[in-house]
């Protein structure tokens, strides 16, 4: 966010924004590595070495459904590297930023949703086990639920304040 | 300012305004939930099995039935904490004060919160929990790949909230100058 003949915002913040950039870029492929090699590792036990009584179909499926929750957050974190490039050129407070903040957000919130109301009832489903029994967050998860949403509302309150300083930028010119 | 330039920042500002006493009101439900559920029956578990006597044996029984349970809660305990940060986060907002250093710097303390309270959710609750209860002397993890997800999420929050409050506070220095 810049004013005509006055920059509130100096190269030192940009910079801080560049190496969170850079840190974000390198940290980004290392999470997905992080979620898809144990993955891969649980995957082979349950295809290959099942436990003793266990589908080994069954299982294998568990383990592709229980991953789906932190690649999808995984998979929501490179909007950051586009909300750290909007903070690079100095835009703090533009669309951009705003609705890349938003999506993360949202992406966040999804894969909260599956990880403690679809994913659990589901590989009850596949295990053969009650259903309704494994529809039972524990409190961490409802804080984290509400983490995430009110996070959410604040990308969604930053877009509405970039659309209405556009706007106004608009009108002036 | 015609309506339409009007009408994003009224509605921004009332979200935020709703959306902070919504994070408030969670916040409490969320540590009395916690307190309810987590901690109130263990402790009338350990009344009811005869191990708290009225004497200090039996107070240091109670003590450390429930201190261990606290402990495990205290992860939810610290992220109503980081949701109350992030309440006053969006008081700011509320207010049409969308670039400020305490709005900023309110956003990197929710995520900082959220950072330990994953922290101590994967090792210290459990650690500590093992140290009292004497089921072990070393660290314990309990880590699930979606943790690891997580903490990604708290880390970027963190250094938005960061980057932001760098910002925020060069722009307060230059509006003084001005």
């Amino acid at each position: 966010m810049t004013m005509t003949g006055v920059h509130p915002v100096t190269t030192a913040a940009n910079q801080v924004a560049r190496k969170a950039r850079t840190l974000a870029q390198i940290a980004i492929p290392l999470l997905f590595a992080g979620i898809l090699l144990p993955t891969i590792g649980s995957l082979y036990l349950a295809a290959f070495e099942p436990a003793p009584g266990s589908d080994p179909t069954a299982e294998a499926l568990v383990v592709l459904v229980q991953a789906i929750p932190p690649l999808l957050l995984a998979w929501s974190m490179l909007g950051l590297t586009k909300v750290l490039s909007e903070y690079e050129a100095g835009r703090y407070l533009s669309r951009e930023a705003s609705t890349a903040l938003k999506r993360v957000g949202q992406g966040g919130l999804l894969a909260l949703l599956l990880n403690v109301i679809v994913i659990p009832p589901l590989v009850a489903l596949l295990r053969g086990d009650s259903v309704f029994a494994a529809l039972n967050p524990n409190i961490f998860d409802l804080c984290v639920m509400m983490f995430a949403s009110t996070t959410l509302t604040v990308g969604y309150v930053l877009e509405d304040a970039a659309k209405q300083l556009k706007t106004e930028n608009d009108q002036i010119v | 300012m015609t309506e339409a330039a009007v009408a994003p920042l009224e509605r921004a500002q009332k979200l935020a305004g709703g959306a902070a006493t919504v994070a408030v009101v969670g916040a409490i439900l969320l540590v009395l939930g916690a307190v309810g559920r987590e901690i109130v029956p263990p402790a009338a578990e350990a009344l009811r099995s005869a191990e708290v006597t009225p004497d200090w044996r039996g107070a240091l029984n109670l003590f450390a039935a429930v201190g261990s349970f606290i402990v495990l809660a205290l992860p939810s305990f610290i992220l109503a904490g980081a949701l109350l940060d992030l309440s006053k986060v969006l008081d700011e907002y509320g207010k049409g004060q969308f670039f400020t250093l305490r709005a900023s710097a309110g956003v990197r303390k929710a995520a900082e919160g959220a950072l330990w309270a994953l922290g101590f959710k994967i090792v210290g609750s459990p650690t500590i929990y093992s140290w009292i209860t004497h089921e072990g002397r070393g660290f314990i993890w309990h880590m699930e790949p979606f943790d690891f997800g997580l903490i990604a999420f708290a880390a970027f929050v963190a250094v938005l909230g960061r980057v932001l409050e760098a910002a925020a506070r060069i722009k307060a220095e230059n509006d003084e100058i001005v």
